[in-house]
């Protein structure tokens, strides 16, 4: 029983970690695009945008999945 | 209970390892097809900030739709109206028709310039009227030096003139006969009008022949009056 509450709380703990991720992450996201308006920056910028939403929906993977593409499309902004 | 705690562990860390949802799914069609459209009208260039809207509320609603198990009506729905109005405003944006540019007012159309007509300056002949040569030669006769001394002051007078000594014969006998005569006529006179003052370099000759008859060749004084000469002023 000890185990099962050691395993709760580290799943708790590796939770609240991804969540402060997702804000960092849409926070670097953010840095990166600042000043670009092509395609993939709008793409970072909307992505990163749901990912929020997301997290604030306790939705963890799924913020993930949309950081994550977020960071692709940032990578690829303002290159031509 | 230790092989338990572990196989939930992993599906617990698993579950949290998310993906994008596919959003190759029946209830998307009408976005997706909105969303081409878009890009095909050049949409990733002219609106990004539209059309990445639109893409990025398909993959929500792809989400929502796989989220819930089946058609969520109430927020995918509104997703897809949101991004199917996103993917038209981009592809209305590209499609703008570009500014027509004024057409470039028509040359004014000139008047065709009238043809250039050269004024033929008409050709001064100073008649030398009374001048004779005895038959078939081109020796002067005596009578026909008033004429010629006419000749000679109105060239003495009008020194900016040059001129052509033209003679012609009647039409009796060879043409070739005529030619070479009224040629040796045209030198005499030539001849006459330097010596008596007048620069070679202001007078030519040039026998006609019977060319250019001025009276009628079958009488007496018609033909009296096609021997000519001429001075024709250049």
């Amino acid at each position: 029983m000890k185990k099962i509450w050691i395993i709760c709380v580290c799943i708790a703990a590796f939770s609240s970690a991804a969540n402060a991720s997702i804000e960092s992450r849409a926070e670097d996201v953010s840095k990166q695009v600042q000043g670009k308006h092509d395609y993939h920056a709008q793409m970072a910028k909307e992505l990163s945008a749901i990912a929020e939403e997301e997290k604030g929906q306790h939705e963890v993977s799924t913020a993930g999945a949309f950081m994550e593409e977020a960071e692709k499309h940032a990578q690829m902004a303002g290159s031509k | 209970m230790k092989k338990i705690i572990t196989a939930i562990t992993c599906l617990s860390i698993s579950a949290c390892a998310g993906h994008l949802p596919s959003t190759d799914k029946d209830e998307l069609a009408s976005l997706h097809t909105a969303i081409q459209n878009a890009r095909n009208a050049g949409a990733e260039k002219c609106a990004p900030a539209e059309l990445a809207k639109a893409e990025a509320k398909q993959l929500y609603a792809a989400h929502e739709i796989e989220e819930h198990g089946g058609y969520n009506v109430s927020e995918a729905d509104e997703l897809i109206a949101s991004g199917i109005a996103s993917a038209k405003a981009a592809e209305k944006k590209c499609s703008k028709p570009k500014p027509v540019a004024k057409p470039k007012p028509k040359p004014a159309v000139k008047p065709m310039p009238k043809p250039v007509v050269k004024k033929v300056k008409p050709i001064e002949v100073i008649k030398l009227e009374g001048v004779y040569f005895e038959n078939n030669s081109a020796a002067l006769k005596a009578s026909s030096e008033a004429s010629l001394n006419h000749a000679v002051e109105v060239l003495k007078k009008r020194k900016d003139i040059q001129v052509e000594v033209a003679a012609y014969t009647d039409s009796r006998g060879k043409d070739s006969y005529n030619q070479h005569l009224s040629e040796l006529r045209a030198n005499s006179v030539k001849a006459y009008l330097i010596s008596h003052g007048i620069s070679g370099n202001r007078i030519s000759s040039h026998g006609y022949g019977e060319a250019n008859p001025v009276a009628d060749n079958n009488t007496k004084e018609g033909r009296a009056k096609n021997r000519r000469v001429e001075l024709r002023v250049q």
